[in-house]
C-alpha cells in the first residue's frame, strides 16, 4: 500500500484552501467596485473626459481590476494600481483626442516658433545674476516662506492645494506668500520698474 | 518681475537633484504613512520636480471623493435642481398661503370660546336705532384678556356663509371672519390688538359670500388706551 503524498496533490490541496470561492470573490469585487466607481468615474470627469466616456473608462478600468484580481490586494496598493490605471488612460485618451484634433494647430505653431528672440550677451548676464539672486533669495527665506513661494510661483499650485500639501490654513499660506514677496521685493528693488 | 517671469527664473534656479519618485511613495506621502525623515525628502523632491507634483496634484483629485458629486452635475442636472428648487419654494409658498388663509378665515379664531372675556357689547344696525342707537360705548378700560367681545343684532335673512370684515375709521380692514351656518344673534371675538391705540370708532361688516352687503354696524369706544 503506497501512502506517500503526491506532490502536485498536496500543492494543489494548498492552493484551494487559499482561493476564495466564485462566490466571495464575485462579493469582494462588487464590495471594492462600490467603494471606488466614483473615485474614478470622477477622476476621469475631472480631467475633462465627457460623461459617457467616462462611464466606459470606468467599465474598463473594474474590467482591468477584476482580470488582474486587484481587489484582493490590501489598500495600499490597490489604490496606487487603479490611480494608476486611471491615470494612464486618460493621459492616452487625451493623447490620442491631441493627436487627433491638434496636428494642424501644432504644424501652425512650428511655422511661428522659428522666430525666437534669444538675449544679447549683455541681457543673458543680467538675466543670470536675477536668477543667481533669487536662488540666494530661495535659499535663505524661512522653511515654510520657501515652500510657499516655489509652490505659488513654481509649481503653480492653488491655495487649496498648497493647504492640502503642507498641511497648513489658507490665511498662514496667505501669509506667507506675503512675506516672501516682501523678501523679493527688497532684493530686486532696483528693478521695480520691470 | 511678473508672475511669469518669476516662475521662468525659478524653473531655471531650481532643478530635482533627485530621481523621480515612484507612486507607492507620493501615495505613502499623500496618506501620511511616511517618517518624517522620508516625508521631508519626498517633500523636498514634490516641491522642485513638476511632473512628481503634477502626479501629486492628480492623486489629491483621484482621493477626493467629493470631486465626484462636483463634476457629476451634468449641466441638465444643474437645471434640473433649479427647476426643483423653483418648484420646492412655490410648493413652500402655496403650503403656506393655504396656512395663513386657514388661520384668517378660520372662525374658531375669532369665535373663540374665551371664558376671560371681560367687555361684552351689544350692536343694533342704522335702522334698528329704536333698540339702542347706531353704536354702543366701549370703555377700553374694560377690556381684558385682548378680545372684545361683541353680539351683532339683526333682522336680516343670513345666508349659509357670511364674511364680517372689520374697518377702522380710516376704511383700513384690521379683521376679517368667516362664518358658516350663521345664527342670530352674532357673537363675534374681536382682537383689540389690532386697533391703534387712538382709534375711537370700528366699522363692522356682513358680506355674503359673494361680497353683497347685508348689514353694517358701528362701534364707539370711549377712551384712547387699549390694553
Amino acid at each position: 500500500m503506497d501512502l506517500s503524498i503526491q506532490p502536485n496533490d498536496n500543492v494543489n490541496h494548498a492552493f484551494d484552501c487559499d482561493k476564495p470561492s466564485a462566490g466571495k470573490q464575485r462579493e469582494l469585487f462588487n464590495a471594492f467596485y462600490q467603494k471606488h466607481c466614483d473615485r474614478v468615474f470622477g477622476f476621469c470627469r475631472n480631467r475633462g473626459i465627457s460623461t459617457e466616456e467616462s462611464r466606459e473608462f470606468t467599465q474598463d478600468i473594474f474590467m482591468s481590476v477584476y482580470i488582474n484580481r486587484v481587489y484582493n490586494f490590501p489598500e495600499n496598493q490597490a489604490l496606487p494600481w487603479l490611480f494608476t490605471t486611471a491615470r494612464n488612460k486618460v493621459i492616452s485618451y487625451m493623447r490620442s483626442t491631441m493627436i487627433r484634433h491638434g496636428h494642424a494647430n501644432s504644424v501652425q505653431r512650428a511655422g511661428q516658433e522659428w522666430h525666437v528672440s534669444y538675449p544679447s550677451p549683455d541681457e543673458f548676464v543680467q538675466e543670470s545674476d536675477r536668477i543667481s539672486r533669487l536662488r540666494l533669495v530661495i535659499e535663505n527665506a524661512p522653511p515654510m516662506v520657501r515652500k510657499c513661494l516655489i509652490l505659488k510661483y513654481f509649481q503653480q499650485l492653488s491655495y487649496d492645494e498648497m493647504a492640502d500639501f503642507l498641511g497648513l490654513s489658507l490665511n498662514t499660506i496667505k501669509t506667507h506668500i506675503k512675506r516672501g514677496l516682501q523678501l523679493l521685493r527688497i532684493q530686486f528693488r532696483d528693478q521695480t520698474d520691470e | 518681475m511678473n508672475e511669469l517671469k518669476l516662475h521662468q527664473y525659478l524653473t531655471i534656479a531650481l532643478q530635482p537633484s533627485t530621481p523621480c519618485l515612484s507612486i507607492n511613495e507620493i501615495f505613502s506621502f499623500f496618506q501620511g504613512d511616511q517618517s518624517e525623515i522620508e516625508r521631508e525628502r519626498t517633500e523636498e523632491h514634490l516641491l522642485q520636480c513638476p511632473a512628481c507634483m503634477d502626479t501629486w496634484r492628480d492623486l489629491r483629485l483621484f482621493m477626493n471623493v467629493e470631486t465626484f458629486a462636483k463634476t457629476n452635475r451634468s449641466p441638465k442636472t444643474h437645471q434640473l435642481m433649479k427647476y426643483l428648487a423653483y418648484a420646492a419654494c412655490l410648493i413652500m409658498a402655496i403650503g403656506l398661503g393655504a396656512a395663513m388663509g386657514t388661520w384668517w378665515l378660520a372662525p374658531e379664531n375669532s369665535l373663540s370660546y374665551s371664558q376671560e372675556v371681560a367687555a361684552l357689547v351689544e350692536l343694533y344696525p342704522q335702522h334698528m336705532t329704536f333698540r339702542g342707537g347706531p353704536g354702543q360705548l366701549v370703555d377700553r378700560d374694560s377690556i381684558h384678556a385682548g378680545l372684545l367681545s361683541v353680539v351683532l343684532n339683526t333682522d336680516q335673512e343670513l345666508p349659509a356663509d357670511i364674511r364680517i370684515s372689520i374697518e377702522n375709521t380710516h376704511g383700513t380692514l384690521v379683521h376679517k371672519i368667516s362664518i358658516h351656518n350663521p345664527t342670530t344673534p352674532l357673537c363675534i371675538l374681536v382682537p383689540v390688538s389690532l386697533l391703534s391705540s387712538n382709534e375711537s370708532s370700528l366699522f363692522i361688516f356682513i358680506h355674503d359670500v359673494q361680497g353683497n352687503l347685508i348689514e353694517s354696524f358701528q362701534l364707539k369706544t370711549t377712551k384712547g388706551t387699549v390694553k
